[in-house]
């Protein structure tokens, strides 16, 4: 199996790793590969979160936020 | 709405069926009684405050965070959150078996999903985290009273923890839900332990006049003899928010948190938590979650350089003042006038005047503010 850790290499054209390549500084980043790496696990979190709430759910934070007459 | 750290926010409550099946077996389950700071800490991962965490870190991810301020998927994660217990009780355990973890009142509050006991080296955490082996060091002189075993694994939350002020804790899907109901982009966080000064709201007001709503959040708890009790900091903030802010631009809510002192590892932690509630922007002080003189005022800013993944974006503030020639708050990068014209928000020496019953002055602290405070009938820890 493999290790959650161990790296792969991934090839991608050059004109869009130059493109990274140039985002990757002035994010401040180290390296092109961290870059990827954040950009892949930010894609990959977004289709992840679901965090839809259940219409009781809903209606008990509405409740709670009003008595601290933060909504109306 | 920004997403929550680690892409997730984390539930981790069981349902009311859950709940019931899982106290029939209360009598063949171990219980382990824990403290104040463990309930937060129980509190903080089933609600989300902690996200992406699940439970107790187990070792890969402990050696991960003290050494590369990562958990071992590379997320960024600065400070263990781990639950120590005596040789003896760990020897009662086996990895594999749920433990009911009970308020001191006896009460099971979640359990644990025991999936590795595992020894630790103080000074190592204590190097690591806090850069110090000094007692002198608060966060130090906890983890030389911790005891010698760490059990790691997820946790699921039974009942919420027996803890003050719950009336005004939010949990991060409150937060969330409401900065939509507000319609808010982008919020600005800011922590305090402190009562209101002028010097507060001049920074509170400048972040928020570039985002869309200020999100106050009082971190409560363990304080020292002559520290503001945390009544007497909830109230004041009241007040302040009543009469200077917009009702539609600024919440307050109480965050159950421990106080790590770890200064610029704390802020990194104290981002990410504002980041799963919600928050776009964090307000980062001078000297911030530090002690005596621990850490450099500017480590809590320039730390921040080492996390260009933590998508919250950090606004960092100085010393800030009050100049009689400006005629209001300012610091030193917008007043050009010599120290003469300028008085400090001493701490010590407005609790002194407030000691006294006296008000300080209104270009530190605001009227509807000393008022609040000097309601009270204790206002310092004694």
């Amino acid at each position: 199996m493999m290790e959650e850790n161990e790296l792969l290499q991934i090839e991608i054209p050059s004109t869009l790793a130059e493109r990274l390549k140039k985002e990757a500084q002035k994010g401040g980043y180290k390296n092109l590969s961290d870059y990827v790496a954040y950009l892949i696990r930010k894609s990959l979190s977004s289709e992840e979160d679901d965090s839809s709430l259940r219409p009781e759910e809903e209606e008990k934070i509405k409740e709670r936020l009003k008595s601290l007459g933060y909504i109306e | 709405m920004i997403l929550p750290h680690g892409g997730r926010l984390i539930n981790r409550v069981l349902s009311k069926e859950q709940i019931v099946e899982l106290l029939q077996k209360k009598g063949q389950l171990l219980h382990i009684v824990v403290d104040e700071s463990t309930l937060k800490d129980i509190f903080n991962i089933c609600y989300g405050v902690f996200s992406p965490l699940e439970g107790f870190l187990c070792r890969e991810d402990y050696e991960s965070v003290i050494y590369t301020m990562r958990l071992k998927d590379d997320t960024p994660w600065t400070i263990p959150i781990v639950f120590d217990v005596s040789t003896e009780v760990s020897e009662k355990l086996r990895e594999g078996e749920d433990v009911l973890l009970d308020s001191p009142s006896g009460e099971p509050v979640a359990v644990l999903h025991l999936q590795q006991k595992y020894s630790y080296d103080k000074e190592e955490f204590a190097r690591k985290v806090f850069g110090s082996w000094d007692e002198a060091h608060p966060g130090v002189a906890k983890v030389k009273r911790m005891d010698p075993v760490l059990l790691g694994g997820k946790i699921d939350l039974i009942r919420e923890p027996p803890l003050p002020f719950m009336n005004y804790t939010l949990k991060p899907v409150e937060t969330r839900f409401l900065f939509e109901q507000k319609r808010w982009n982008e919020v600005v966080g800011f922590q305090t332990r402190n009562v209101p000064h002028l010097g507060h709201e001049y920074v509170q007001k400048n972040a928020l006049a570039f985002t869309d709503g200020l999100f106050i959040n009082l971190v409560i708890g363990k304080k020292k003899k002559g520290d503001f009790t945390d009544e007497v900091i909830l109230a004041s903030y009241n007040a302040l928010l009543e009469h200077y802010y917009l009702k539609e631009r600024a919440v307050m809510g109480v965050l159950q948190l421990e106080m790590r002192y770890a200064g610029p590892k704390e802020a990194i932690l104290h981002a990410i938590v504002r980041k799963n509630f919600g928050c776009t922007h964090f307000i980062v002080g001078r000297d911030h979650a530090g002690v005596g003189e621990f850490y450099h005022p500017f480590a809590a800013h320039e730390i921040f350089k080492e996390f260009p993944d933590l998508q919250i974006t950090p606004l960092f503030f100085s010393s800030f003042f009050y100049c009689k020639k400006c005629g209001g708050v300012s610091n030193e990068k917008t007043c050009p006038h010599p120290d003469g014209f300028k008085i400090n928000f001493s701490g010590t020496k407005m609790r002194e005047l407030l000691k006294k019953g006296k008000a300080p002055s209104p270009e530190l602290m605001r009227e509807e503010v000393v008022k609040e405070i000097l309601k009270h009938k204790t206002i310092f820890v004694e």
